[in-house]
């Protein structure tokens, strides 16, 4: 009985407005109500305690400003082109258009096909595939924020300071653009955010602990590179803290974690997919292109590096919450409760600072509300200290101190901040960056015939696949071309049974980086036809004669 | 295809939630820290308000099996304590003992001998039930070591919660004999330290043959128990729970009664044989469904027969898997074979802490070499159930009802030979 009786040292102070432990408190003086009404208006006072009121309004705020012009405040990557192909593909009951190849587990996709039904059914979105998607994203982008305030409360942390916390993020323009596109690490974000929810249970039930690992578990599947905050997951469960059940937790959150995760190679045993062979794709082959023989970045050291630029680029986009979260972080060191967060963004920092291999563009995303929690949790740390400060003073001369601080302190923030709000984030707001992007499909759409083969970027795949061509084959990825095998199989010719490329900002530096000579070939051969800014359309010189519809069209272009 | 993959999932399925809901009971104690708080003994230091009335049936048992047994009860530190040891009128040697026993105290100890022509424990324990004087008749089995503390916290139990039956913990202890003991004695700890106080929250006991004591005046006014059950002892609680009578559990490990394991294969799958079929005999009994609320006849449905189930659906796991690894099913199929493996391996993991757990109580050293067993022993241990279960099956189809008594050999004295001397 005695090692239950721990108090948590922590942030569980006596200051801040609405302070108090987990939502589950919230019992409110219901004396003095009429016998008649009083039952009903207790049980409404139950469910709605100030706590879930609060917990739901910074939901219904943040999945506003989620979902603001979510289509077109960003320009289309080939990633979420990706994703929103695998995921159609995925409810049609397949892996993906193409070959499956463990280049990340599949439960991602198979998430974004289960979230992407409803807007779709719903009819919002411009109707196609990636504005569906980019719903889900903007969805996921307020349940990532309304978790990071749940933590931050399951801290302790005083609600308003929560809030404070969360808007940063919310706000900030690195959030608002990568947090709010279609990459698997903004599906796993919240699985991760939820797992830290749960270890940190005030109540420390053994269902809550292996709910944890469970969830970890589906991160994992989900993106595996979130991985780097495993060590922090467990330093939340079970730092500074010694219960009864310690043994049983840490043991049910190994567990159920690493059963999830079993089904990655689970699926690929049952699939003959396990070990490398030849001619099959695995999930070893698929692992060790991820880890090793994907094109290095360099190292952070190296001032002339792609990674360097990458990083101080990620920087400079959200200074503010990069610092302020960076300075919580050392805060939270202090405390055992909170010391799971640095070592959160350590995990995050290890493969940008010290890696040497890949480092993908949307990276830094999951270490945003990692950020966030740091700043609360930090900020909360000051007030505390300041309420210890003024232990002597209280009453009138008190308010008016701790509210001229709390003043002071959202000011010096939002003026440091008001300069990248206003000319990164709120253009955002009425940015309409996939102009060239629709007019260049729409331009494919009225002049390409139906069946003639088309290479896209991933980026335009589903939206050219939608103006009813005859499939992945007759609409061709650019990678695919000299990436899946199954292209020689469907097109005899190699590259000369292709007739028209669309070509976007990506498409050369791609042909180049993956080093995909049939595609180089196919852009020799080919002539422009058309341009919208950085989009054009390609026609490939065949050799052949075809007759086809709009033959004038295109002759009249050509040199 | 499909109709194989139909019935492969529904087959999933179904031993998803029975591996499921054996996982839930077994882990009820360590759900959350508290729980844990509310399967104890109450911590007042105990009473000694009312008297008690321990019987000891014993048949063809050794002196020093019955000597240390009797020792444990008369070191009581509750001192208005009672011993009758019952024996049957055709087991001479035994009723000998019990006799020597009972003149070196005629103060606190006397015998009770049972002459029906057809013998059973119940058939003895009500011919012994007439002698009693206490207020409270306790039940104790020939080779159960009781705790000294344990009659004044039991006293404790009824005066402070109004209880009219209270069951104590039983441990088995001689972990290491062979290879099935292991998870023998794991189960007896979750059973008596986490199992049964679920039950007791939803509204059904089976009680068990030892360590159980119920109000005496209540006891006679049921006439005692079932002579013709062969789990008599499960068969009182059914009936007390369906009556609404309020059975308190307790556990506590320094208050838990010493036993020890079967000593072969063969004495173990007598005893299971033994237990579901007179589970299965309660069952078709009925008076279960008499029981107040959904939830206890959910309870007891499950104990008295799903349970013994399980043991043969266990069976269809390893055939599923390679069902689905060999057969060419759809993906989404094969993989949710594979649930209840999962849930399986996820039992496994926490039996693991409860092994840790089970020998921090009980004082048992627990090596690699016992962690290792418990992994090894699941597959063997669950045949082994799923044997006596099918075996009691066909006899309960037979209508062959015999008494296949355990014998008793003394391993459990071994480790505790300390205490019995005091």
């Amino acid at each position: 009985m005695t090692a239950v009786a721990t108090p948590t040292t922590g942030l569980h102070g006596d200051v801040g407005p609405a302070e108090g432990g987990p939502a589950e408190g919230g019992g409110d003086d219901r004396a003095g109500l009429g016998p008649v009404d009083a039952g009903l208006r207790s049980r409404v006072a139950v469910v709605l305690t100030p706590d879930r009121l609060l917990t739901a309004a910074v939901l219904a705020g943040s999945l506003t400003v989620g979902l603001w012009n979510v289509t077109d405040a960003v320009a289309f990557q080939d990633d979420e082109g990706t994703y929103a192909a695998q995921a159609a593909a995925a409810a049609q009951g397949t892996l993906g258009p193409y070959t499956y190849w463990y280049d990340h587990p599949p439960f991602g996709w198979f998430q974004i096909a289960a979230l992407a039904a409803l807007p779709r059914a719903l009819g919002i979105g411009d109707g196609s595939e990636l504005a569906v998607t980019r719903v889900v994203a903007g969805t996921l982008f307020a349940v990532t924020a309304t978790l990071v305030h749940l933590v931050l409360r399951r801290l302790g942390v005083a609600a308003v300071i929560s809030v404070a916390a969360t808007a940063l993020l919310v706000a900030s323009p690195l959030a608002l653009t990568l947090g709010r596109q279609v990459f698997l690490d903004n599906v796993a974000t919240p699985w991760v955010l939820l797992a830290f929810w749960l270890a940190l249970s005030p109540r420390r039930a053994l269902w809550a602990h292996v709910g944890a690992g469970a969830a970890f578990g589906v991160a994992l599947l989900t993106k595996l590179t979130i991985a780097v905050v495993g060590p922090a997951l467990l330093v939340a469960l079970l730092a500074g803290r010694r219960w009864r059940n310690r043994g049983f937790s840490l043991t049910g959150a190994l567990t159920a974690g690493a059963l999830v995760l079993a089904l990655f190679p689970l699926m690929a045993l049952l699939r003959s997919e396990l070990l490398a062979g030849p001619d099959r794709v695995s999930l070893q082959q698929g692992l060790e292109f991820q880890l090793g023989s994907r094109t290095t970045s360099g190292s952070f050291w190296d001032v002339s590096s792609g990674r360097h630029a990458l990083v101080l680029g990620w920087v400079d986009q959200s200074q503010v919450l990069v610092v302020v979260g960076l300075i919580g972080a050392l805060l939270c060191l202090l405390d055992a409760r909170t010391r799971w967060v640095p070592v959160a963004l350590a995990g995050f920092a290890a493969p940008m600072l010290l890696g040497l291999g890949y480092l993908p563009g949307m990276n830094v995303v999951g270490a945003l509300s990692f950020l966030a929690v740091a700043a609360g949790a930090g900020a909360h740390r000051v007030w505390r200290a300041l309420a210890v400060g003024l232990d002597g003073v209280s009453g009138r001369p008190r308010r008016v101190v701790t509210t001229t601080i709390a003043v002071l302190a959202v000011t010096a923030v939002g003026a440091a901040a008001a300069p990248e709000w206003r000319e990164r984030s709120l253009p955002l707001a009425t940015a309409d960056a996939n102009a060239d992007w629709r007019d260049a499909v729409a331009w494919i759409g009225a002049n390409v015939p139906d069946d003639d083969v088309v290479v896209v970027p991933f980026s335009a795949w589903s939206a050219v696949q939608d103006q009813g061509r005859g499939g992945p084959w007759t609409v061709v990825a650019l990678e695919k071309v000299d990436l899946d095998s199954q292209f020689d199989v469907e097109h005899a010719q190699g590259w000369r049974e292709i007739e028209w490329i669309l070509v976007g900002p990506t498409t050369e530096p791609n042909i180049v980086n993956l080093g995909l000579t049939e595609m180089a070939r196919a852009m020799d051969g080919s002539t422009e036809v058309v341009a919208f800014g950085e989009w054009s359309v390609r026609e490939v010189d065949t050799g052949d004669t075809t007759d086809t519809t709009d033959t004038t069209d295109r002759t009249e272009e050509q040199p | 295809m499909t109709v194989m993959s139909v019935l492969l999932v529904a087959i999933a399925l179904l031993l998803l939630v029975l591996s499921l809901s054996t996982l839930v009971l077994a882990t009820y104690a360590w759900w959350d820290p508290e729980a844990r708080a509310t399967t104890g003994f109450p911590a007042t230091g105990g009473a000694e308000e009312l008297s008690f009335s321990i019987l000891v049936p014993c048949r063809h048992e050794s002196e020093g099996v019955m000597r240390a047994t009797l020792a444990a009860l008369l070191a009581q530190s509750h001192r208005d304590v009672e011993v009758i040891i019952s024996v049957g009128h055709d087991d001479p040697d035994t009723r000998a003992t019990a006799e020597l026993l009972a003149r070196e105290r005629p103060d606190r100890v006397r015998v009770s001998v049972d002459g029906a022509a057809v013998k059973s424990k119940p058939r003895q324990l009500n011919t012994a039930l007439q002698m009693c004087r206490g207020d409270v008749v306790g039940v104790f089995d020939a080779e159960s070591l009781a705790a000294p503390e344990l009659v004044r916290a039991v006293d404790d139990v009824f005066r402070t919660t109004g209880a009219d039956a209270v069951q104590g913990a039983v441990q088995l202890v001689n972990h290491r004999d062979t290879w099935f003991s292991l998870r023998n004695c794991l189960e007896y700890f979750i059973w008596f330290s986490s199992r049964l106080h679920l039950q007791e929250r939803m509204g059904f006991i089976p009680l068990g043959g030892t360590t159980v004591f119920v109000r005496r005046t209540l006891l006679v006014e049921l006439g005692g128990w079932d002579e013709e059950c062969l789990a008599e002892d499960c068969e009182l609680g059914v009936r007390l729970s369906s009556l609404g009578r309020r059975i308190r559990v307790a556990y506590s490990p320094e208050l838990a009664t010493r036993e020890e394991t079967p000593g072969d294969v063969a004495s173990f799958v007598k005893q299971r044989t033994r237990w579901a079929l007179g589970f299965f005999q309660v069952f078709r009994k009925g008076v279960w469904r008499r029981l107040p609320t959904r939830r206890a006849r959910l309870a007891a449905r499950w104990t008295l027969v799903q349970q013994h189930l399980v043991a043969v659906t266990g069976i269809a796991v390893p055939l599923s898997l390679a069902l689905a690894i060999g057969g060419s099913f759809p993906l989404p199929v094969a993989m949710l074979t594979f649930l209840p493996l999962v849930v399986t391996l996820a039992t496994v993991a926490l039996e693991a802490c409860m092994l840790r757990e089970l020998g921090r109580d009980h004082g048992l050293a627990m090596g690699v070499r016992d962690y290792v067993v418990l992994i090894l022993t699941t597959i063997p241990f669950q045949l082994l159930l799923a044997f006596a279960t099918l075996r009691a099956y066909g006899r309960f189809r037979r209508g062959d009802l015999r008494w296949e008594k355990t014998e008793h050999a003394g391993r459990h004295l071994a480790p505790v030979r300390t205490q019995v001397a005091a």
